[in-house]
């Protein structure tokens, strides 16, 4: 039976934008739409968080007359276009079909190679008849690795790894990966590469080298994950991101465990930083604690992908907060995750919008960690009475200056603390 | 600072975007979306990849709180649907997925109508959807009404969707009333800010707004319309008001409806021709002279300061669009109101070189300033305070005030620019950044 939902419901894009969402992590990599120049709009928007992603993506601007006589000359013209722009050397080139494109059945990598590029040029179909943003983003994922040369298999690096599955568009990825590097940096782990999210090309040629692979996002990289075991038999681990104090000591538990490491003095030292900082928020809280009471909701609801739904609705009901129900909407509909959590109501976020409509008309009272869009519902369907924080795209109501992760230690304190200070204010609301 | 590395430092070459305005840049279901969309009584299916509809639902998203913003936001998020083409659909074609999308919307939401928007994928497999919708019809027991439209295949997509969205309501919902004569159909897809301006125009007349067609209108106000003393078209840009005048002219034609559409209300002069407009229509122009008497006041009393702190502010102007997206009599109204100093006028070159002369042409009617093509200036500068300019630049130290393709409407409108150019001016240096010059 066919799937039909209201979309209002729902977060996703195209993966049009989720192909360009990889490419654009990487350095002076370049990307041409073959499309129409809508579509290079709202991929632009998609992409562009920090201002300085325009410069990577051209536009072919289709029009009707190329779908009759092929997006030839149209490719060709843009093509030399990225030559005269781009002055410093294209790393890799990538050419993204839009759906009408794919239609018509052009040849895109015939037609590139007239260019001349002397950099690999990826040339792949994409558009909403593809698939949607998680799947573009693993499609280019695929398209790249199998496509651009690699070192092949070689030697292990003892004590590396790869962080697979992040993206330049996931809120906060820039903070969130430095903290990352730093927890794995204090326990003496090197991280090699994170494909999508900043490493070079030349630094992918040699993703083999990393004797563990950990998948981040697992909507954007676990296909990866099993790729690379299967092609260089790299292991790879796959766990509940580190929110939360107690999320963090068992993520580097696992990290730990996978690793066989003897010597458990530099753990310990983790251990203790961990107690700090869970002794600091006591403490501080105390007193609040007295005047507020406990940060108290009945009903809880996260909505983000699966991989940052999951583990942020374990930080909350086990850590956080006190709460009767846990909701977690996982907008990219990975309903068989491997990572499900006890005691947590899972809702298929791209197949189940009667549902969530319905969670969200009762959230009133209640706590709601998503996005902007999760907001405007609230506020269309007058319900004011929600503490908010958002905590991935689309963000149109909250500033993000600040270097606090979410993950990781800092990051439980960071988020704890916004949780905290907007329910504070949500009761000094509700008392005038 | 010389001309050229003041142009080079604000790497004028680089404007941030690349696109020109002379390439379809739109889609038609965005203009059916927005014509008939934002009403919990109805469904709109896009017959389309699931995509589509979320990158609208997206757009609807960021415009919702840019409304908020402005302390609007009020219009309903409405039901929005795809009948989810996928590759296969390609090869089998559409028509038995979106029959299957009609009966799930019929079944779950019992909306009062469906509108069912194309997709330029459904365009090239050639589905016939006024075929299925018809048959639908006949089966779910609700209206299902069609667009002639494909995606970006049309020309000028979004007005076309626009339209033929309107025309589907008004061929199928509107009968013959009897006239209420102080109930005022305004056409246009406008802001809530754009309506409460209007309204308070009206007022000069003792006139209400009934309804603004089509957008976000429920099927009984939209029923209404042919009861209205008289339509206005408002929406629109320079240029890009054909769709709405033929919606008005429809109207006109099929319920004996008289139509206002000469002037829009965009700076000092066609505001005042607006309410002269009005005032004659009404025979009443001394109600008119009245209105335009007081908005005077009005503007000359809200612009005080602002025009103090602007006085003699030097500004360059830069242009990346045609005539037909941008509108030199706005700008320069508020230049001489403001009593700005234009140093210097510089076309880029995404501006079509058969269109660069018209463009220049029009200029000159109100400024000696000097115009250059981005390529050969030549002229010395010494500072400029802000820079006027239909396209953000890259270099974020210059202070930039986005020139809007759609000029704020009315007296208030003027105030809001005057008061964003002196927003700008007192920002500092060192933030720079841009400003963008609607409501």
């Amino acid at each position: 039976m066919e799937h039909f939902e209201n979309v209002c419901m729902q977060v996703n894009s195209c993966s049009l934008s989720g192909v360009a969402a990889f490419f654009a992590g990487i350095p002076k990599a370049v990307i041409v739409l073959n499309s129409p120049l809508w579509c290079y709009y709202n991929v632009l928007k998609q992409i562009e968080i920090d201002g300085n992603t325009a410069q990577q993506i051209f536009c072919t601007h289709l029009d009707n007359t190329s779908l009759i006589y092929g997006t030839e000359e149209y490719l060709l013209e843009t093509l030399q276009s990225v030559k005269k722009e781009c002055t410093e050397d294209i790393t890799v080139l990538c050419i993204e079909n839009s759906c009408a494109v794919t239609l018509i059945g052009d040849d895109i990598a015939a037609i590139a190679k007239k260019a001349g590029f002397s950099c690999p040029v990826i040339c792949l179909d994409s558009g909403g008849l593809k698939g949607d943003f998680w799947e573009g983003y693993q499609f280019a994922v695929d398209a790249y690795f199998s496509q651009v040369k690699t070192a092949g298999k070689e030697k292990k690096i003892p004590r590396t790894v790869n962080l697979l599955g992040c993206s330049v568009t996931y809120q906060n990825y820039y903070n969130d990966l430095t903290e990352l590097k730093k927890l794995l940096g204090v326990l003496g782990y090197q991280v090699l590469t994170c494909p999508g999210c900043g490493s070079s090309v030349e630094e992918m040629q040699h993703i083999g080298q990393a004797e563990l692979n950990i998948v981040l996002h697992e909507e954007l990289g676990l296909t990866l994950a099993k790729k690379l075991q299967n092609d260089y038999g790299t292991p790879y681990l796959n766990r509940l991101l580190p929110y939360g104090i107690a999320g963090t000591l068992e993520w580097l538990q696992a990290i730990q465990d996978f690793f066989v490491v003897d010597d458990q003095i530099e753990f310990q030292q983790i251990e203790q930083v961990a107690t700090k900082y869970k002794e600091k928020a006591e403490k501080r809280l105390q007193k609040l604690r007295n005047i507020w009471g406990d940060l108290n909701f009945y009903n809880v609801v996260v909505s983000a992908p699966v991989s940052i739904a999951l583990p942020v609705a374990k930080a909350i009901k086990e850590e956080w907060a006190d709460c009767a129900n846990v909701y977690a909407i996982l907008q990219d509909g990975k309903m068989h995750s491997e990572l499900m959590v006890p005691g947590i109501i899972v809702i298929d976020g791209k197949n189940d919008s009667i549902r969530i409509q319905t969670i969200l008309e009762n959230l009133a009272g209640g706590l709601l960690v998503g996005c902007s869009n999760d907001r405007s519902l609230l506020l269309q369907a007058k319900i004011t009475t929600v503490v908010c924080q958002n905590i991935c795209s689309p963000n149109y109501d909250e500033v993000l200056l600040s270097e606090s992760p979410y993950v990781g230690f800092q990051g439980a304190s960071f988020l704890l603390e916004n949780l905290w200070n907007k329910y504070i204010e949500m009761k000094k609301l509700e008392k005038f | 600072m010389n001309w050229k590395s003041w142009y080079l430092n604000m790497e004028i070459n680089k404007a941030k975007y690349r696109f020109s305005d002379t390439k379809c840049s739109s889609c038609s279901m965005i203009g059916v979306w927005r014509a008939a969309g934002y009403n919990d009584k109805s469904v709109i299916i896009f017959h389309s990849p699931k995509a589509c509809a979320h990158v609208t639902r997206e757009l609807d998203v960021s415009s919702f709180y840019y409304d908020l913003a402005r302390g609007c936001g009020q219009r309903s998020r409405g039901i929005l649907l795809a009948s989810n083409l996928q590759d296969q659909h390609s090869i089998f074609g559409g028509e038995e997925q979106l029959f299957a999308c009609i009966e799930y919307a019929a079944k779950q939401y019992q909306p009062e109508y469906i509108m069912i928007a194309n997709s330029c994928v459904a365009g090239i497999i050639g589905d016939d959807t006024k075929k299925v919708a018809e048959m639908a019809e006949e089966q779910v027991g609700i209206p299902v009404l069609t667009v002639p439209c494909y995606g970006f295949l049309d020309k000028n997509p979004y007005y076309a969707g626009y339209y033929y969205a309107a025309y589907a309501l008004i061929d199928r919902f509107m009968t013959a009333k009897p006239k209420n004569k102080n109930k005022v159909t305004l056409i246009g897809d406008i802001s809530e800010i754009t309506h409460h301006e209007l309204a308070r125009y009206l007022q000069y007349f003792n006139l209400e707004i009934g309804g603004c067609f089509p957008s976000g209108l429920s099927l009984d106000k939209i029923k209404q319309i042919p009861a209205s003393a008289f339509i206005i078209t408002v929406g629109g840009k320079v240029g890009k008001t054909e769709h709405l005048w033929r919606i008005a002219n429809l109207l006109a034609t099929r319920f004996s409806l008289s139509v206002l559409q000469d002037a829009f209300p965009v700076g000092l002069a066609n505001t005042a021709k607006w309410l002269g407009t009005i005032g004659e229509f009404l025979d009443q122009p001394e109600l008119a002279v009245q209105a335009i008497e007081r908005e005077k006041c009005y503007l000359d009393a809200g612009s005080t300061v602002f025009r103090k702190n602007l006085y003699h502010n030097h500004t360059a102007i830069i242009i990346g669009r045609s005539l037909e997206f941008f509108n030199p009599e706005w700008l320069f109204e508020i230049i001489v109101y403001a009593n700005l100093r234009v140093d210097s006028i510089i076309i880029l070159n995404v501006v079509a070189e058969k269109e660069r002369d018209q463009l220049m042409e029009a200029i000159k009617r109100y400024t000696d300033a000097p115009i250059y093509l981005e390529k050969d200036f030549s002229a010395e500068f010494t500072a400029l305070d802000f820079v006027l300019t239909t396209h953000e630049l890259k270099k974020n130290s210059v202070k930039q005030f986005i020139i809007p393709v759609f000029p704020p409407y009315g007296s208030n409108g003027i105030l809001r620019s005057l008061q964003q150019l002196s927003e700008l001016k007192q920002r500092k240096n060192h933030i720079g950044r841009s400003i963008c010059g609607t409501f």
